[in-house]
């Protein structure tokens, strides 16, 4: 564990200066999924990442919290390189997962995104229906056998405990299901493949209390099947579903460890003002 | 206060802008309202008038036909122009017309004919000959008012008489409700049956003592009208006296029959006395009346010197008198067609009977001669008229019969002797003057209808409508395009859309989806963009232009007849040899390039890739221009030469053409429709593990799809209109070969075709009579609007429910 001497991290962020983070043991010591080695990331001149370092530990729930436009969502599309699709990107340092970097130019992107799920804040549904929404993935993959789609269907749904709900509407279009049902959908669509890993982004912050329930509920059933990389701005969620906590504040990592050591007693008081709410 | 200054200011603005939207609204409907009106109207069987030009005296033009337009030196009006082979129109100088001397008559009926036109006039004779015919008489006489042309003659030989014996039922039938249809059949040498002629005659004298009586009517109206007329008025009043009292030459007529009834033939005395006595009777009642008449006159001459009154009343007297007298006029027009009818009756007893031959006064040849002038009688018929004429009959009758009727009588001999099926119609002469009477004959097989549109009930006139509308949705042009339909137009517009439609919406979809989500933002993208919006905005006449040169010119000659036909110079073949080794190892070289790249990683070899794209390009390109050089293509239709085939203009050359000229529409609507579709559906494609073609198949396009056919509709919107590049690549008038028929390979594309636009240009522009054709033009012009306004009205419902369905993004 690095210790810094400066006092104050975020004024040091706030007036440009690199930061170190303080990373916890435990999070380091277990096996990770994820490593984010010293990632930086320019949108244009603009620098989004400050040098991230960052293991993601295999099979556990690792929240990423920060006031808004502090760069989360980058780094998490950063991991399933949707970063490609936006213009004047700079990259530098490297993400390794499952041990092989990503950002080589021999990896293809298309490759790499079905082995990781990604579901979105807004629920995205493809008009479509149900079953083809779920089943999607698999198709651009190339499978086409009927029996394993209706299997991988089934399974998805009831992973995402969906299944009850839709089962007599799978030819429906996925636009008709409620807000929360949708993002369910999203969700059974991103493990349709079996991914090692899931990045969810804000997922509940379209949602209503109740939906939110439900898929906090989800997130904690999926624990230990996956690794889940989400991100969110609610402080109560990220101390509720996740076990590991990173903080980023203007797209430096200031602490990273585990939940409920950052939201009781953070090495940091800078990370105590923000998860208490006193600032931020 | 203040907000209250403010408001009224604002409240001018907002009348001000509403009043200029009421304008343009009004301005709109006014325009679709005439559109629809004409277009509606157009095919509603019109009243047939009889107008009387001039005032009342001696001798008044009279034209008969449909009044087609005024304006405000002329009226035109459309009249029987048998002598240039359509219905002709004529304008008459507005200072002759008055509408109160427009009248109408239930005799005349309007023959509409395959080839000439239309034919105003009265029906004489329907003559057929055998079985098909007799059929085309059931379907042709839709309404005829036969009691004008009393009967339907069905003259056939001998044989075939006991197997005809139902098809004359059949023609009698068809003819019940308008007369007692005399069927005659054919005897040679056969002496003449008395009871038929007596039917003849009765009935022939049927009408003209019905129309002596209107006459007397009329003049009795017009002495009531004179009555309380200023003095100025008794001269015309005193000149319509003296006319009718033409009238009593009716009574010669009756005389006349007679002789000719007993000179002819030597009927026995009991027969004979019938007849006298018929004829007494009728003429002595014609004699009470006119007696009665005279004494009527004389009593209102009395009066009328008496009668002074105020110049007001007079002036409305004077319109009702001047009704009243062209009402008269009317009535001794159909007198006078009567009288035809009975002299013709007469002389085709005379010739049924087949009376010995008398000599001739003198008087008589001359007449003779004069007829044979007029009509151009071969010296053989001049012979039958001869021997038909007994001398009593020819001593009565040249005082009375005109050589009108004589002419109209003779007509009807040679229609006999020619053996035709024919309609023989008494007309008005090439649009000219009712009088003389003009005899016509149309063959049957040229007649499409006859009809009796002023005696027509509302329903059948609907029928009418209906009927004529279902032909020109049907059929094809007849009667150099004045009437009939317009199918093969209907079927080149939709042929001519479906094609580029077929060629535009792939063209436009893969340029539109190439601008919108593969290449990045740049100052070129913005300049092909603005060329795109530029290139919808170039007039049509243009790309018109364009497609003769390249597709006609260029390509049509290329395939006609290779290289050289299309002015393209040749490659010497050692050269052509080289250059085909060099596209055929630069494709190779990009094939295995392609092979590699297929192979390995993606990512790795991105020159390679460029490289692969450049030879493919290049190959593509060095092929298209070996074979425009080759020196051994001679072209597909080589035989053919000098005629083009593709060489000239040709639906599939005017689809090609259309294609470019709706592509920027395509385009358009298929970006904006792409713009519509929200990212986070690509975004969560791409998230799952799609490529980005993928993700444009699944997602983006099937989204997009509403758009696109949008895009499809408007651009058929488009070009279902134009008519400028049509005019040069193909489009005609008419056309024989359709470009879509039965026979193998059943779409031509070389052929030219008929379309809708362009039809309601020849026809209003280039046709000779444009009047004629003007029932066409509008009906043309509000399928054309319905059909544009149907297509962008579907494209709206398609916009709209593709909206509705993706309401949540």
């Amino acid at each position: 564990m690095s210790q810094d001497p400066s006092p104050n991290r975020l004024e040091a962020a706030a007036g440009g200066k690199g930061v170190d983070a303080v990373i916890h043991e435990r999070v380091l010591n277990a096996e990770p999924c994820i490593e984010i080695q010293k990632f930086s990331l320019w949108y244009g001149k603009k620098q989004a990442l400050h040098e991230i370092t960052m293991p993601v530990p295999r099979g556990q729930v690792t929240a990423l919290v920060g006031p808004s436009g502090c760069g989360k969502t980058t780094l998490l599309r950063s991991v399933n390189r949707m970063t490609d699709f936006m213009d004047g990107l700079t990259l530098r340092g490297s993400i390794l997962f499952e041990g092989s970097s990503i950002y080589e130019p021999k990896v293809d992107p298309v490759e790499l995104r079905r082995r990781i799920g990604m579901v979105f804040q807004d629920p995205n549904p493809f008009p479509m229906s149900v079953f083809e929404n779920v089943v999607y993935p698999l198709k651009v993959a190339g499978i086409q056998k009927r029996s394993t789609l209706n299997k991988v269907c089934e399974q998805s749904l009831r992973r995402a405990a969906l299944w009850d709900e839709v089962r007599d509407r799978l030819t429906e279009s996925g636009l008709k299901l409620s807000g929360g049902q949708q993002q369910r959908l999203c969700i059974a669509r991103a493990i349709a493949t079996k991914p090692s890993l899931l990045l969810f982004d804000e997922p509940c912050s379209a949602l209503d209390p109740l939906a939110t329930r439900k898929i906090e509920d989800l997130v904690g059933e999926l624990r230990g099947k996956y690794t889940i990389l989400i991100v969110t701005h609610n402080m109560q969620q990220a101390a509720r579903i996740s076990d590991n906590t990173g903080f980023i504040y203007l797209g430096r990592l200031i602490e990273y460890g585990p939940t409920s050591q950052i939201f009781t007693k953070p090495f940091l008081p800078e990370t105590e003002d923000y998860v208490t709410g006193r600032f931020g | 206060m203040n907000t209250k200054v403010t408001s009224m200011r604002d409240d001018a603005r907002i009348w001000m802008v509403g009043g200029f939207l009421a304008l343009c609204l009004g301005m709109m409907l006014v325009t679709v309202l005439f559109i629809v009106w004409r277009g509606a109207s157009a095919f509603w069987p019109r009243s047939i008038d009889v107008i009387i030009l001039g005032q009342a005296d001696d001798s008044p033009r009279l034209l008969v036909g449909n009044k087609l337009s005024q304006d405000e030196r002329s009226v035109r009006i459309q009249t029987s122009d048998p002598g240039f082979g359509t219905s002709g129109s004529q304008s008459v100088d507005l200072a002759q017309w008055n509408e109160s001397m427009r009248v109408r008559s239930d005799w005349i009926q309007r023959v509409e004919t395959r080839q000439s036109g239309a034919l105003f006039g009265v029906p004489l004779y329907i003559t057929t000959l055998n079985q098909s015919d007799a059929k085309d008489v059931s379907t042709v006489v839709r309404k005829v008012f036969v009691e004008t042309a009393h009967r339907c003659r069905v003259i056939l030989d001998r044989d075939l008489q006991s197997t005809t014996g139902n098809q004359l039922e059949l023609i009698a039938d068809t003819l019940t409700d308008c007369t007692r249809p005399s069927i005659r059949r054919e005897r040679v040498g056969s002496k003449g049956d008395m009871g038929e002629f007596l039917r003849g005659t009765e009935q022939f004298q049927d009408n003209a003592a019905s129309r002596r009586h209107s006459l007397a009517k009329a003049d009795e109206q017009i002495a009531n009208c004179l009555e309380d007329l200023l003095p100025g008025f008794a001269k015309e009043w005193l000149l319509l006296a003296q006319e009718q009292g033409n009238a009593t030459g009716c009574l010669g007529a009756i005389d006349e029959a007679f002789k000719v009834a007993c000179g002819l033939h030597s009927w026995s005395d009991e027969e004979l006395e019938t007849l006298r006595q018929q004829f007494t009777n009728y003429q002595d009642e014609l004699e009470k009346e006119l007696i009665a008449r005279e004494a009527r006159l004389e009593k209102l001459n009395k009066r009328w010197i008496q009668t002074a009154s105020d110049a007001a009343f007079a002036k409305e007297m004077q319109q009702a008198c001047l009704q009243s007298v062209s009402q008269r006029h009317l009535f001794e027009l159909e007198l006078s067609w009567a009288e035809s009818l009975l002299s013709a009756q007469k002389l085709e007893f005379a010739g049924t009977t087949g009376s010995e031959a008398l000599d001739l006064p003198v008087g008589a040849i001359a007449r003779l001669n004069a007829i044979q002038r007029e009509t151009q009688l071969s010296s053989e018929e001049t012979d039958l008229v001869r021997s038909l004429w007994g001398q009593d009959y020819l001593g009565g009758i040249e005082a009375r019969i005109s050589s009108e009727q004589i002419t109209a009588g003779v007509q009807l001999l040679r229609l006999d002797s020619e053996r035709k099926s024919q309609v023989a119609m008494l007309v008005s002469g090439r649009g000219e003057l009712v009088f003389p009477l003009r005899m016509e004959s149309v063959p049957l097989s040229d007649v499409e209808a006859i009809l009796a549109v002023n005696r027509m009930s509302v329903w059948e006139m609907v029928q009418v409508y209906a009927g004529r509308w279902a032909e020109f949705l049907t059929a094809a042009p007849r009667a150099a395009n004045t009437a009939g339909g317009i199918f093969p137009a209907i079927l080149g517009t939709v042929v001519l859309t479906l094609i580029m439609t077929l060629a535009v919406i792939p063209l436009g979809v893969v340029a539109a989806l190439y601008l919108r989500e593969y290449i990045t933002a740049s100052p070129l993208v913005s300049l092909v963009r603005i060329s795109i919006h530029n290139l919808a905005g170039v007039p049509s006449i243009v790309y018109g232009v364009f497609g003769v040169a390249f597709f006609c010119y260029t390509l049509g000659a290329f395939l006609d007849g290779g290289p050289a036909n299309a002015g393209i110079q040749v490659l010497p073949s050692p050269v052509w040899f080289v250059g085909l080794g060099i596209v055929a190892s630069c494709s190779c070289v990009a094939f295995f390039c392609s092979l590699r790249i297929g192979l390995g990683q993606a990512g790795t070899w991105l020159w390679l890739s460029r490289l692969a794209l450049l030879l493919w390009t290049l190959s593509l390109a060095g092929f298209c221009f070996l074979l425009l050089k080759s020196p051994f293509f001679e072209g597909f239709y080589r035989d053919a030469l000098p005629i083009p085939t593709f060489g000239k203009g040709g639906i599939l050359w005017a689809s090609l053409t259309l294609a470019l000229l709706t592509l920027p529409i395509v385009i358009v609507s298929t970006e904006e429709a792409l713009a519509m579709v929200p990212d986070s559906l690509r975004v969560g494609s791409f998230a799952c593990g799609a490529s980005k073609w993928q993700t444009i198949w699944n997602i983006v396009l099937p989204y997009a799809r509403s758009g696109i056919v949008t895009g499809g509709l408007l651009a058929a919107a488009r070009a279902v209109g134009q008519v400028a590049p049509l005019m040069l690549l193909g489009a005609l008038p008419a056309v024989v070969d359709l470009p879509l028929d039965s026979q193998f390979p059943f779409l031509h594309p070389s052929r030219s075709f008929m379309h809708l636009g362009n039809q309601v240009y020849s026809l209003s522009q280039r046709s000779s009579d444009t009047e004629a054709t003007q029932p066409m033009v509008f009906a043309s012009i509000l399928l054309l609007v319905l059909a544009v306004a149907s297509l962008h009205l579907t494209a709206n419902l398609v916009r709209a429910r593709f909206r509705a369905r993706f309401a949540q993004y």
